[in-house]
């Protein structure tokens, strides 16, 4: 009571004025959130090209670094393989379709395509060269994606 | 009291204005963001497509690099900015070259629609530019025959040095004719497998003639080593014997912004993504 009055209103008023207050504030946080849950949802149709570019160039990274390790030369389906695991980073996934001209031979190697992911895709040719000669030629088509 | 109440007020106005401005800033920003992103995302085809075509292009002359390196035997060196090595086996047999060339050229072309590839020149003489001195290396006759040529279009070749091993035909001599005064360093370093080795060094001036003539024990024709007069320093290295023998040139130019390249003819790779309005045309660079 005391203090009621060295607040100097009656306490309806006083009660009155602090829902007002908290209303006040409840109104405002909510409007910020919805900005806020506007602004995510914008943020999150929109596509970041800098990441796409990113997984798009680690696959055609790792495509160049298996032809000149000379590992695709090899057209083992298990080297090629163990090596793509080895460099692929943990966040991707990654197929490898190999075709050759003179044996017609057609690897697959790595992951199936899924269906609900943004999907990367080069392709380069190769020499293959056994015993000192080049004895056949090769393509390679590369997918990769995030998990 | 009233200015109590009124305070309670103002605080509540400033709060929900405070928290109005810093939503209306978030969602400018983020408004911001996503234009830029929609920008970048236009940018990101061309951008993909770009990208395609140097993983094609850059693979295509890889595989040409080692078509020529493991079939034809040559070899190629850099070890500086101004200093160039160019070594092969005159003659020699270039019948597995052409055809590892010829199917190469066709399994890219049956497999890319929008790949070129202008192997005429290198199929027949296997020429080499050298850069940025505008020097061509070639085999004048045919690639495969006795004979290259190393042609500057100006006197700007700083020294020669000529290495000639013969693993089957004994070396008998080493005879230095022509020019022995100059300022270009040139030099002849003949070795055999019996382990006979000849060396000759002379300051020479490459606007006259030099004549160098390496002879065989038991053969009736030799290896040359000549300059020309009137001819900006050419060198011709023939051999005239039906035994193959390695010649490797190393060539000295003077120091220039840009390091020594040696590169098949322009235009060997040319990729046309005309969907995307883009083409590249390019060579293959050996060092």
């Amino acid at each position: 009571m005391g203090r009621q009055q060295s607040c100097g209103l009656p306490s309806g008023t006083k009660r009155r004025k602090g829902f007002v207050f908290s209303m006040d504030i409840i109104i405002a946080v909510a409007f910020g959130l919805l900005l806020l849950i506007i602004a995510q949802g914008f943020l999150s149709v929109s596509r970041d090209s800098l990441s796409s570019l990113q997984v798009s160039r680690t696959g055609s990274d790792i495509a160049a670094a298996l032809d000149h390790q000379g590992v695709l030369d090899t057209l083992d389906e298990d080297a090629i393989a163990e090596q793509l695991e080895d460099m692929l980073p943990v966040n991707y996934q990654m197929r490898l379709e190999i075709k050759t001209n003179g044996e017609g031979e057609e690897l697959d190697i790595g992951e199936s395509l899924p269906a609900n992911r943004e999907i990367f895709s080069g392709r380069r040719v190769f020499a293959v060269t056994d015993g000192g000669e080049i004895s056949d030629y090769g393509m390679v088509q590369y997918f990769i994606w995030v998990k | 009291m009233r200015e109590k109440v009124k305070g309670m007020t103002n605080r509540g106005v400033l709060f929900t204005a405070g928290m109005v401005i810093l939503g209306a800033v978030t969602l400018a920003l983020v408004l911001v963001v996503v234009e830029q992103r929609q920008q970048a995302n236009a940018q990101l085809i061309p951008m993909l497509g770009l990208d395609r075509q140097y993983d094609l292009f850059t693979s295509i002359e890889g595989g040409l690099r080692e078509i020529i390196l493991v079939e034809s035997g040559m070899e190629f060196n850099a070890s500086n900015a101004t200093t160039v090595m160019i070594g092969e086996s005159i003659p020699s047999n270039a019948d597995a070259f052409r055809a590892a060339m010829a199917g190469f050229e066709d399994f890219v072309e049956d497999n890319f629609a929008e790949v070129q590839l202008n192997l005429i020149d290198v199929n027949d003489n296997l020429p080499f530019f050298i850069s940025p001195y505008n020097v061509s290396f070639t085999h004048p006759d045919q690639y495969g025959q006795d004979r290259i040529t190393i042609t500057p279009t100006a006197l700007n070749v700083k020294s020669y040095g000529i290495f000639i091993n013969s693993s089957k035909m004994e070396i008998e001599s080493l005879t230095w004719g022509g020019s022995k005064s100059g300022n270009v360093p040139m030099s002849v370093r003949a070795v055999d497998y019996l382990g006979n080795e000849f060396v000759e060094a002379h300051q020479v001036d490459l606007t006259k003639n030099v004549a160098i003539t390496i002879a065989f024990a038991d053969e009736d024709d030799d290896l040359l080593v000549q300059v020309r007069p009137n001819e900006l320093g050419t060198l011709r290295v023939e051999n005239h014997e039906e035994e193959s023998v390695f010649v490797a040139v190393t060539i000295g130019f003077p120091l220039m912004s840009e390091p020594v390249s040696v590169t098949l003819p322009p235009d060997t790779i040319r990729i046309n993504y005309s969907s995307m309005g883009i083409e590249h045309r390019g060579t293959v660079r050996m060092v």
